[in-house]
């Protein structure tokens, strides 16, 4: 076996998993016993490997997902229960008085019922999580049009109006979430006045989503300031829809685009 | 899937999983959602097929995969390559690399892997699978799963490292 054999046999060993699977694997851990720059070379290859696997596993999934998955199973399952009663009109009357009943329950629990992660306060801990999160932009671009047309490609909120002070700033890209099966497109500025830390590609964030009949939502003309974790956040509301910007910074930061 | 406490607790166990490996294929948390969620749609209605129990997570891992395949083939964006061999030589890993390593750049990295390795990349790190469940999940043999994971890890480390001696430009330097 060659070095290279050997190192391309041990970039499939995995860090405290027994590689007797591998046969090759094992053969190049003992040709790392007769040669110390392979066994150099494989010394920082796991290292890299426990790196690399601990970014995989970093990751974390929406808040709120695995609730999504189990609501719509139980409203699944309420209608194929609804389905098997039509035998008799009482127990088919019943049956749509039940099934409002619980589709007006998880629609009050969704936007009436006064749960944080329901109102507006919830709607942006969620966005300002997601920008401060490691996320990854599904388009880079300086160009806001083709930002658009990647989103309305995707069926994401796109004839969006930004404020005119926003528009000044560089755009880097866009990416998208959901927030209680909203869609909402998330649109990446760099204002570039700090340094980033690494992995960051943007420090101005603006949130656009269908506006949902939310509890604290802005009221008309409003424009509600509020400081969620370490980014200043405004919400207003215009021609329907809900856009929440963030950033760094002092509220004096978030001011000047507003 | 008995009753319906039975599908939450599985929802419970295996959700956050079942997305990581979704956001590892598709790199976009919308679809990865949309994903996870198809797969335990789809375990609620055809879950109760499944007769060995202690095969319920190489079937979530399984169905996940294939819906991807699926809506890669309907979005005709996957490009299926040939497997060729390693071309070039094994990257020199040196430690300012791992030790700036994080969630992001291994993301970014992954979503510049070839789509035909990246399945058994995420697989291979994300869960201590073997080769045989990897092989079972992917529906390719023993031996394709190896060379994938082989080099598919060769072009992530390559891009991790060619990243970090200024080979293109750093995220953090934007």
């Amino acid at each position: 076996m060659t070095t290279e054999e050997a190192k391309e046999a041990l970039l499939r060993y995995r860090p405290g998993r027994p590689s007797g699977e591998d046969p090759l694997v094992e053969e190049a851990k003992a040709a790392c016993e007769r040669d110390e720059a392979l066994r150099a070379w494989f010394e920082e290859h796991c290292r890299l490997q426990v790196s690399v696997r601990d970014g995989f596993r970093s990751i974390l999934p929406p808040a709120g997902l695995k609730e999504q998955i189990i609501s719509e199973r139980r409203a699944a399952l309420y209608t194929e229960k609804a389905g098997g009663w039509k035998r008799s009109r009482v127990v088919q009357f019943t049956g749509v008085a039940l099934l409002t009943l619980v589709v007006w329950g998880v629609m009050s629990q969704r936007w009436g019922g006064g749960g944080e992660e329901t109102s507006l306060a919830g709607y942006r801990k969620r966005m300002v999580g997601f920008a401060l999160r490691t996320y990854s932009m599904e388009l880079k671009t300086s160009k806001i049009e083709d930002i658009r047309q990647h989103l309305a490609r995707r069926s994401f909120p796109s004839t969006f109006r930004l404020p005119p002070s926003v528009l000044e700033v560089p755009v880097v890209g866009c990416g998208s979430t959901r927030w209680q099966d909203a869609k909402v497109s998330m649109i990446c500025f760099l204002r570039g006045e700090q340094p980033l830390a690494s992995g960051v590609e943007s420090d101005l964030w603006m949130f656009v989503m269908d506006g949902p009949n939310m509890k604290g939502r802005p009221r008309d003309q409003e424009i509600v300031v509020e400081k969620v974790n370490r980014l200043w956040t405004a919400t207003w509301e215009k021609d329907g829809k809900l856009y929440l910007l963030a950033t760094p910074g002092e509220e004096a930061d978030l001011r000047r685009w507003l | 899937m008995d009753t319906t406490s039975d599908f939450e607790a599985l929802v419970a166990r295996y959700y956050a999983l079942l997305y990581q490996f979704a956001f590892g294929l598709t790199r976009v948390e919308a679809d990865a959602c949309d994903l996870t969620q198809q797969t335990f749609l789809i375990w609620a209605s055809k879950g109760h097929q499944l007769r060995d129990p202690s095969k319920v997570k190489t079937w979530l891992f399984t169905t996940l995969h294939r819906q991807f395949l699926e809506s890669q083939r309907r979005s005709k964006r996957f490009v299926h390559e040939e497997i060729g061999t390693i071309e070039h030589a094994l990257p020199t890993v040196s430690s300012g690399v791992v030790e700036r390593v994080d969630g992001s750049k291994v993301l970014e990295a992954l979503g510049r892997v070839d789509p035909i390795y990246r399945a058994a990349v995420s697989l291979f790190y994300l869960e201590d699978w073997s080769y045989q469940e990897i092989s079972e999940i992917l529906d390719v043999p023993l031996g394709t799963v190896k060379s994938r994971i082989s080099r598919g890890v060769h072009q992530l480390q390559k891009m991790l490292t060619e990243g970090s001696t200024g080979g293109r430009r750093e995220i953090g330097e934007m």
